[in-house]
C-alpha cells in the first residue's frame, strides 16, 4: 500500500544520508587534485603588454600550477593568446611589442637579459592552432629540435627520443612503421599530435597550446583532449581556448580574460558552476 | 533570447504547475482527514505529479545534452530536478495519507488535534517553499527550517505516546502514520528551500550528518 521512496529523501530528523552525485569527470576528481596542488611553476606578476601605444594586457597576476592544465579563456581579442605567448617570449619578434612586470619560470624572470629565448623555448614548448608540421618526414619533424639543440649523442639515442616522443603524443601506433613518409600525408589530427611530439622531443617542462583542437573534427579533438590529460602527469600545460566545454573537460584551473584584464581565476569546477564575477557568469552563459 | 531560455521557461512553467498541484494534493488529503472523507481525488493529483516530474527530468537531461549549460543555468537545472522531486513527493505523501483514511475507515472519534496542528505547520512550510521558488526568495527559503523542528517533535512525541500503548489502536496508528508522512513532507520543504538558495547563491545544501 505505502510506496517506498524512489530514492533516499532528505532526512532532517537524524539519520541523514550524505547526498552524492556531483559531476566527476572520467579522468579526474578536481577537488582531490586541488588538495594535492603541487605549487606554482610559473608566476605572472603585474604583467602588462603593449603593441606600440596600445595596452593589451593589464596588471595580470596569477600562478600556474605544476603538472596541471591551466586554461586561458575569453572572447576574441581579450589578450589570451598574447598572454600565452609572453610565457616563452614568442612575441619578441613582433614589432613594437613590449611587456612590463614579471614572468617567472621556476623563480627566474624569463625577460631578464641573462635568459636566452631560444633555450627558454626548449623548456617552454608551444603548439599552435593550425597544425604546422615541416614539409619533411615524420621522423625528421620530431628529430628537428633534438638535432639543432644537440640534445642527443648518437643516432640510436635520437631514434629513442623520436619513438618516446611519438608514444607520449599517442601517435607511435599509427606512424611507427612509416616514419620516413612525409608529415604532410598525415590527417589534421595526426599532424597536430606530431606537432605535440615535436614539442616533447626537446624535453620541455611546460607546453603552451593555442587552440590546439579548434581546426580538428570531434574525434581528433577527443584524442587531443585525452592526450592533454595524460601529458599533465609529466608536464605543465597552459591551454588557450574559447571552447568552454573543452576548458571544462580538461582544465584544472581557468583564467577568464576580458579586454586585457584578468577577471577571474580559479578551479575549473568553481568557474563553471559558480563563478564569482558577473562578467564571467555572462561570458560562459553566452550572454556577454 | 537564447535557445536555452525557451527550455528554461518551459521548466519553470512545469514546476509552477507542480507547486500548485502538490499544495492542493496535501490540502485535499488533510481536508479529508478533518472532515472524515476518503481523499479519493488525491490519487489523480499524485499521478499527474509523477508525470510532471518525469517531464521535468526528461527536459532537464535534454537541455544538458543540447546546450551544455554552465553557471546559474546549470545550477537552475540541477535544482529543478531536485525541486521537482520534492513536489512529486508532496503529492505521493498526500496519497499515502489518503490511503490511511481509506484503510483505517472512520476516524471521527480520534483526537485530531496533534495531527491538525502539525499539518498546519507542514502546509505553511509547503506554502513557503512554493513561494520561495516562485519568487526566488532566498530570505523566505531560509525561514523554512525554523518550522521543521516543531514537526519533527510532534512526530517523535506521537511515537513515544503510541509505544506506551494508551488509547485506541486505530487512532494511534493512523495518527502516527499521518504524522510520519507530514514529517517527511516537511523535510522535502526544507530541502526545496535549500535548493532555492542554491540557485541564487551556488551554496550547496549541507549534507553532513545531523543536518
Amino acid at each position: 500500500m505505502m510506496e517506498e521512496e524512489l530514492r533516499p529523501a532528505p532526512n532532517r530528523g537524524g539519520d541523514k544520508e550524505t547526498r552524492k552525485g556531483e559531476i566527476e569527470t572520467m579522468t579526474q576528481n578536481l577537488s582531490e587534485e586541488r588538495a594535492q596542488d603541487s605549487g606554482g611553476l610559473i608566476s605572472l606578476a603585474g604583467l602588462n603588454a603593449f603593441y606600440g601605444e596600445q595596452k593589451v594586457l593589464t596588471d595580470i597576476t596569477l600562478s600556474i600550477a605544476r603538472n596541471k592544465i591551466t586554461v586561458f579563456m575569453g572572447p576574441s581579442g581579450c589578450g589570451k593568446t598574447t598572454l600565452l605567448r609572453t610565457i616563452n617570449r614568442m612575441n619578441d619578434g613582433v614589432r613594437n611589442f613590449r611587456v612590463t612586470g614579471q614572468v617567472l619560470l621556476d623563480g627566474t624572470d624569463v625577460y631578464s637579459p641573462e635568459v636566452d629565448p631560444i633555450l627558454l623555448r626548449t623548456k617552454v614548448g608551444m603548439v599552435f592552432q593550425k597544425p604546422n608540421p615541416f614539409p619533411i618526414s615524420i621522423y625528421d619533424n620530431v628529430a628537428f629540435g633534438p638535432r639543432i639543440h644537440k640534445l642527443t649523442k648518437s643516432k640510436s639515442e635520437l631514434d629513442q627520443v623520436v619513438r618516446a616522443s611519438l608514444e607520449k603524443a599517442a601517435l607511435w601506433d599509427e606512424v611507427g612503421t612509416r616514419l620516413s613518409k612525409s608529415a604532410l600525408e598525415l590527417s589534421g589530427g595526426q599532424q597536430q599530435r606530431l606537432c605535440i611530439a615535436r614539442a616533447l622531443a626537446v624535453k620541455p617542462e611546460v607546453i603552451l597550446m593555442d587552440e590546439p583542437a579548434s581546426a580538428l573534427d570531434p574525434g581528433s579533438t577527443t584524442r587531443i583532449e585525452e592526450l592533454l590529460v595524460e601529458l599533465k602527469e609529466n608536464y605543465t600545460v597552459v591551454l588557450v581556448t574559447h571552447n568552454m566545454q573543452q576548458a571544462a573537460r580538461v582544465g584544472n584551473s581557468v583564467a577568464f580574460l576580458y579586454k586585457g584584464d584578468l577577471v577571474e581565476f580559479g578551479p575549473a569546477d568553481e568557474i563553471f558552476q559558480n563563478p564569482k564575477n558577473p562578467l564571467t557568469e555572462k561570458y560562459i552563459r553566452g550572454v556577454l | 533570447m537564447r535557445l536555452m531560455d525557451m527550455g528554461l521557461d518551459q521548466l519553470n512553467s512545469l514546476l509552477v504547475e507542480m507547486a500548485q498541484l502538490s499544495q492542493s494534493a496535501v490540502s485535499a488529503s488533510m481536508e479529508a482527514y478533518r472532515r472524515g472523507g476518503k481523499g479519493k481525488e488525491v490519487k489523480q493529483m499524485s499521478d499527474r505529479l509523477r508525470a510532471l516530474h518525469r517531464q521535468v527530468s526528461d527536459l532537464s537531461v535534454e537541455m544538458i545534452a543540447r546546450y551544455q549549460p554552465v553557471a546559474s543555468d546549470l545550477r537552475f537545472l540541477k535544482a529543478c530536478m531536485e525541486i521537482s522531486y520534492g513536489f512529486f513527493r508532496y503529492g505521493r505523501y498526500a496519497l499515502d495519507i489518503a490511503e490511511v483514511l481509506q484503510v483505517f475507515g472512520d476516524l471521527s472519534k480520534c483526537d485530531h488535534e496533534s495531527v491538525v496542528t502539525t499539518a498546519q505547520k507542514t502546509q505553511e512550510m509547503i506554502r513557503m517553499s512554493v513561494d520561495a521558488f516562485a519568487r526566488r526568495d532566498v530570505e523566505l527559503a531560509r525561514k523554512i527550517p525554523s518550522l521543521d523542528d516543531a514537526v519533527d517533535s510532534s512526530y517523535r512525541d506521537n511515537v513515544k505516546s503510541t509505544l506506551q500503548g494508551k488509547g485506541d489502536v486505530r487512532c494511534a496508528l493512523s495518527s502516527m502514520l499521518i504524522l510520519r508522512y507530514l514529517e517527511r513532507i516537511a523535510d522535502h520543504a526544507t530541502y526545496i528551500g535549500e535548493m532555492v538558495e542554491y540557485i541564487s547563491t551556488g551554496v550547496e545544501p549541507d549534507a553532513s550528518p545531523g543536518n
